[in-house]
């Protein structure tokens, strides 16, 4: 009784800490900023927008550069709790389902040898869950 | 050089002239092609891809099949590239198409004299692979049995040159790696790709970039494989085992250099 009465309250507090910041990726904050509406219409003008837009407003891709001069950026945003969050007694099996159960996103975006954005696409796969039941 | 020594050679070249004019006794023919290491492929590899072909044609019952060249290194020119079959004594000249795709009549003697398919650029100029096309498909989309079938061709061929590690190579020897490989197969676009993206019915899904340009691989891996350094921007991998996808599914190939018809796809799909 008196391990659980030790035990209890810390693990409330690191569970709350875990689904705290659990939130904050909720958001999709994984690589880079957050993806939103606002975000990608400003930093994202085919012809405009430069790489210095992206970065400033995006934050830091991964890139795939090219003898043509061509340069590929990439995003990925996956929605859900921290990845540590799986190994904290309790929340383990919450991470678990969430991370089941959320669709993977990646931003692409296509730069001309210019240094302007071309084109970008979103890309989005199904959850671990989905595929299981598309499966069947 | 002095007028001496230049007397001295000429009458060299002379002697040796004279000597290769005289006809001699049964010699052995040395054939000199112009280039000491020339890329080639072994005939019968490419034969053995032909009939994985015709094994597995029910992936692709409307398609061809033809090999393809792909410029895998800097200078090297598409151009002028001819290809021959040669063996001891066959010479079979293979028409090369302005694309570098070509097709390979079946030839006993050129299998007995254990032949070679072989270009006039030298070693590891190209990638070689199949190119299984069923006709009637959609401009910039491939088949997804079509590439199961090149998958099977390229496997009986040994085409595709890259880091096979030994628990691959035990995995190819006992089961259909193509099939039940875990991982993803090694294809090319036309061009540089940007996006692909798997159709089926109403079922669609991008590949991602882990599946683009190599990018799966560690970058001193990449070393070994027939894509780098000019195939790069143009490799994409499709992970044909997953049998979730049929044989008609579509693989839509965006490249970089088409025009931008879906931007706006972004805007609706944000949060």
């Amino acid at each position: 009784m008196t391990a659980l009465r030790f035990f209890l309250p810390r693990l409330g507090a690191v569970a709350g800490l875990a689904v705290g910041l659990g939130g904050c990726a909720m958001l999709g904050l994984y690589d880079g900023a957050p993806l939103t509406e606002a975000a990608t219409r400003q930093a994202l003008t085919p012809g405009v927008s430069t790489r210095a837009d992206v970065a400033r407003v995006l934050g830091t891709a991964k890139v795939n550069t090219f003898d043509s001069g061509f340069e590929v950026w990439t995003y990925r945003y996956k929605a859900g709790l921290p990845v540590f969050a799986g190994y904290v007694p309790g929340v383990g099996a919450l991470a678990s389902l969430a991370d089941a159960t959320t669709r993977e996103r990646e931003l692409a975006i296509l730069f001309g040898p210019e240094g302007f954005v071309r084109k970008y696409r979103l890309r989005e796969a199904p959850s671990r869950a989905e595929r299981l039941v598309g499966s069947r | 050089m002095k007028w001496e020594e230049l007397g001295w050679l000429g009458a060299l070249v002379a002697c040796g002239v004279v000597h290769a004019a005289a006809p001699g006794p049964a010699m052995p023919v040395v054939r000199v092609d112009g280039l000491t290491d020339p890329d080639e492929q072994s005939y019968r590899s490419m034969v053995r891809g032909m009939d994985a072909f015709e094994r597995y044609h029910g992936l692709a019952p409307a398609a061809t099949l033809r090999y393809r060249l792909y410029p895998r290194q800097p200078g090297v020119r598409a151009q002028g590239t001819t290809l021959a079959i040669r063996g001891d004594s066959v010479d079979i000249p293979v028409p090369l198409a302005d694309d570098l795709t070509f097709t390979l009549p079946r030839d006993a003697k050129a299998w007995d004299e254990r032949a070679d398919v072989v270009t006039n650029r030298k070693s590891r100029s190209f990638a070689w692979g199949p190119d299984v096309r069923t006709p009637g498909l959609p401009p910039n989309t491939r088949r997804l049995g079509d590439l199961r079938l090149e998958c099977q061709i390229d496997r009986a061929a040994r085409l595709l040159v890259g880091f096979k590690p030994p628990a691959y190579l035990v995995l190819e020897a006992t089961v259909d790696v193509c099939m039940t490989y875990p991982g993803a197969w090694l294809y090319y676009g036309d061009r540089a790709v940007f996006n692909v993206t798997l159709v089926h019915g109403g079922r669609r899904e991008p590949l991602f970039s882990s599946s683009l340009y190599g990018d799966a691989l560690a970058k001193p891996f990449q070393l070994f494989y027939d894509f780098y350094p000019l195939l790069v921007d143009r490799t994409y991998t499709v992970k044909v085992s997953d049998t979730s996808w049929p044989d008609d599914t579509l693989v839509e190939l965006e490249y970089m250099d088409d025009a931008d018809h879906g931007a706006a796809a972004v805007a609706a799909v944000a949060p």
